[in-house]
């Protein structure tokens, strides 16, 4: 298991980051979190671009947690884009989203995501999710390797 | 004649020349002696060719042969056959050998104390053809269909033929010299005098060389229609009439039926609302009827005769020909017998939808074309209007939806970092929160949670409404088992058992939404339930009071004031003050109901306050 890959967070509401980050603590997820507050800005960070020109290549993200509903471009648009374009598109994309809408859940299947998750509104079940979560994509699968 | 012989020879030779009949003299022994030039024009004989020859060359068989022998007999018995008796008609020979019909008168005289007979022959073959001719035209009066009456000018009846007869029941001697007025009724009959008066002052014909049809009258009294044809005409000088008449009783009914009908026919198609057109094979309209008259605007006589296409807009138009001798030829039917939408175009340009029905027939054996034509621009509307709220419907559905979505999410959000704020600040801040402070904490919690509930609840309910049921064969008995097993903990836990009353049915419905309908219902059984054994009964009844195939759950709860049978069923309202933990959103009537409804069906209640509720409902 590599826990020093970074997981790359696009969401827009601090609570949510917090209660994600809390809950990484409670499931003993270790690796490290980036947190970027709209689709842009994830993108970018994805693309070593605008404010994230020149980041380490190491801090590659592994994994994205994608919300779906965010002010100015919206995780469907995000999702869209980071999987049309070839230099990222291979880092699986776990939609996490209030929204249980069968269109959305559909929409993003079609679009590539590669698990959709409906965030829990307790706490502890939110723990619990991510703890399988990280038992499954680090445990079970295998991710793509992040280049250095 | 005898003082002066020479010269009354001479002068009895000048009149005999003169005379129109023939004069033959034969002596006893049938010898010609003179014949006049009457008789040689009559015979063809120059006098010198025949006189000295036996009279009998002027016969023909069987008299040639036998005329000696009639002498020899009229000598010895003096027995005349043909002597003294005037106008014998006989049968004499030319010398070209032709037969003709003759009037013979013979008679005997004595001249230069010689015996001669001196015969006076008529040439009647004229008068015999004329006589052949009215027996001819008898036979034809006598065999005509058409009755024939002839009068004179004061109307009496010369003639009256077998047809006549049978027409009018009277014999021909029963009717001869009355007059023609007894064939006819009343006003005719008193009028006719003056209608022979009139013509006879005036020469006006009413009827002479017209004909029509009259009412006559026959011998019992009877009246009845008959075609009149009169002629006039000179017989022997005097002005005769004659009638041709024809029964027409029976083309009478024909007519009248065939008359009433077309009336009826006629009064049809002005009386449907539905346009009729017919058109002949090259397209021209023959009949269009007051419907169509009003959805085109045209006035019948404005199109008749016209091609139909000018009652379509392009490109039908200019292709309606085509369509016509496409059918002719192929015989293939686009429309005929099939009938389809088609676009119309007004008197005024104006174009419109119609309901076009086209029969063929034959109409006097030509070929035509029956439209049948319907405006359906009211109907057009009214779909579009249709189609319209449809789509308006679909608008706000389109919004509940969004707002089901907004509800489920934009309303969420903030209220999970609610809860969770609410949770970190008890676990970063747990030594200095007091027991008081941390129950606050918990209690708010509990409220989002609560929240959350409604929220769901809410969604829930805007889908149920949304959704299409999945519709199948349902087994009610399995059904009520899956739901049983489901709830077996609760069930156990709470002394409370489930009882199917009967067997039942298979049932077409939604299987999840029906299993959610009886869950709900047993789950409120159970839970407003204070009997030590909570009995909770489902059934099938084929009729409850108004409803049919009815289903029910019945229990022995703490029953439902009647106050509230129809509160029950709003959303989140809810009875019982219950504790926290117990406590529901009230949605789940809500849902039965409207689950209920989507199925077509309906649902009531009976209850008594501590004994027990039950309520009843249908699928369909």
């Amino acid at each position: 298991m590599n826990d020093k890959a970074t997981i790359l967070l696009i969401d827009d509401n601090p609570d949510d980051y917090e209660a994600t980050e809390r809950s990484f603590e409670a499931a003993n997820f270790a690796n490290p979190i980036q947190w970027c507050h709209s689709a842009k800005d994830g993108i970018d960070y994805l693309k070593r671009s605008g404010k994230f020109e020149g980041r380490s290549p190491e801090t590659h993200p592994c994994l994205i947690l994608l919300d779906l509903n965010m002010p100015g471009m919206d995780g469907r648009a995000a999702l869209k884009k980071i999987k049309q374009d070839v230099s990222i598109c291979a880092v699986p994309v776990i939609v996490l989203t209030t929204s249980s809408d069968e269109k959305d859940i559909e929409l993003c299947y079609q679009l590539g995501a590669s698990t959709y998750i409906q965030k829990p509104v307790e706490f502890n079940s939110l723990v619990a999710a991510v703890a399988r979560m990280k038992d499954y994509w680090f445990e079970v699968a295998l991710l793509p390797k992040v280049k250095s | 004649m005898k003082h002066d012989a020479p010269r009354s020879k001479d002068f009895l030779h000048a009149v005999l020349d003169t005379v129109v009949d023939g004069v033959i003299a034969i002596d006893r022994k049938g010898i010609i002696q003179s014949v006049n030039n009457a008789a040689e024009r009559v015979f063809g004989y120059e006098s010198q060719e025949i006189v000295g020859k036996n009279v009998n060359v002027l016969m023909p068989e069987p008299y040639h042969s036998e005329h000696d022998g009639y002498l020899t007999n009229f000598h010895r018995t003096g027995e005349a056959k043909v002597m003294g008796i005037a106008g014998r008609e006989l049968f004499a020979k030319r010398k070209d050998g032709s037969v003709f019909p003759i009037e013979l008168g013979i008679s005997a005289m004595e001249i230069d104390t010689q015996s001669l007979y001196v015969g006076i022959v008529r040439d009647i073959t004229e008068r015999k053809s004329a006589e052949r001719l009215t027996a001819e035209l008898k036979g034809v009066m006598d065999a005509v269909v058409d009755g024939l009456v002839t009068i004179d000018d004061k109307g009496d009846i010369h003639s009256f033929n077998p047809a006549a007869e049978r027409i009018f029941g009277y014999e021909s001697s029963e009717v001869a010299g009355q007059n023609v007025k007894v064939l006819m009724p009343e006003p005719y009959h008193g009028e006719h005098d003056g209608y022979l008066h009139n013509y006879r002052d005036t020469g006006v014909r009413k009827i002479i060389g017209i004909g029509r049809e009259v009412a006559a009258k026959r011998k019992d009294g009877s009246i009845f229609p008959m075609e009149l044809a009169v002629s006039e005409m000179k017989v022997a000088g005097k002005r005769m009439f004659v009638g041709i008449i024809r029964d027409i009783t029976e083309r009478k009914a024909t007519e009248l039926e065939r008359d009433s009908l077309t009336t009826e026919l006629q009064g049809i198609m002005d009386a449907v609302v539905d346009g009729l057109i017919t058109i002949d094979e090259k397209g021209c309209i023959q009949t269009f009827n007051p419907a169509a008259e009003r959805i085109f605007g045209y006035a019948s006589e404005e199109v008749a005769g016209r091609n139909v296409k000018v009652l379509m807009p392009e490109p039908y138009h200019s292709e309606h020909d085509g369509y016509l001798d496409n059918y002719h030829h192929t015989g293939d039917r686009k429309i005929i017998g099939i009938g389809r939408e088609v676009t119309a175009k007004r008197k005024d340009g104006t174009v419109f939808p119609m309901d076009l029905a086209v029969s063929e027939m034959r109409v006097s054996g030509k070929k035509t074309y029956i439209g049948i034509i319907r405006d359906i621009t009211e109907r057009r509307r009214g779909e579009q209007e249709r189609l319209r709220m449809i789509r308006q419907l679909k608008d706000s559905n389109q919004e509940l939806d969004d707002f089901a979505y907004i509800a489920s999410h934009d309303l969420k959000e903030p209220l999970r970092g609610l809860t969770n704020n609410a949770r970190f600040l008890e676990e970063d801040y747990q030594d200095e929160l007091d027991e008081k402070a941390v129950r606050r904490l918990k209690r708010m919690r509990f409220l989002c949670g609560r929240m959350e509930s409604l929220i769901d609840d809410l969604l829930y309910f805007s889908r149920l409404g949304r959704q299409d049921l999945a519709v199948c064969e349902v087994d009610m008995s399995k059904l009520i088992l899956e739901i049983k097993l489901m709830m077996q903990s609760t069930l156990e836990e709470t002394n409370a058992s489930v009882v199917v009353k009967k067997h039942l049915p298979k049932y077409t419905c939604d299987f999840v939404r029906t299993k959610e309908v009886f869950r709900n219902l047993i789950t409120n059984a159970v839970k407003y339930n204070e009997s030590a054994e909570k009995t909770i009964e489902v059934g099938y009844l084929e009729t409850w009071k108004d409803l049919r195939e009815v289903f029910y759950v019945r229990d022995n709860g703490i029953g439902i004031d009647p106050e509230f049978y129809e509160d029950i069923f709003r959303i989140f309202k809810r009875l019982n003050n219950e504790s926290d933990d117990s406590r529901g959103t009230g949605s789940g009537l809500t849902f039965v109901k409207k689950i209920i409804e989507r199925h077509g069906g309906k649902i009531s209640l009976e209850s008594n306050l501590g004994e027990g509720t039950t309520f009843y409902f249908t699928l369909r």
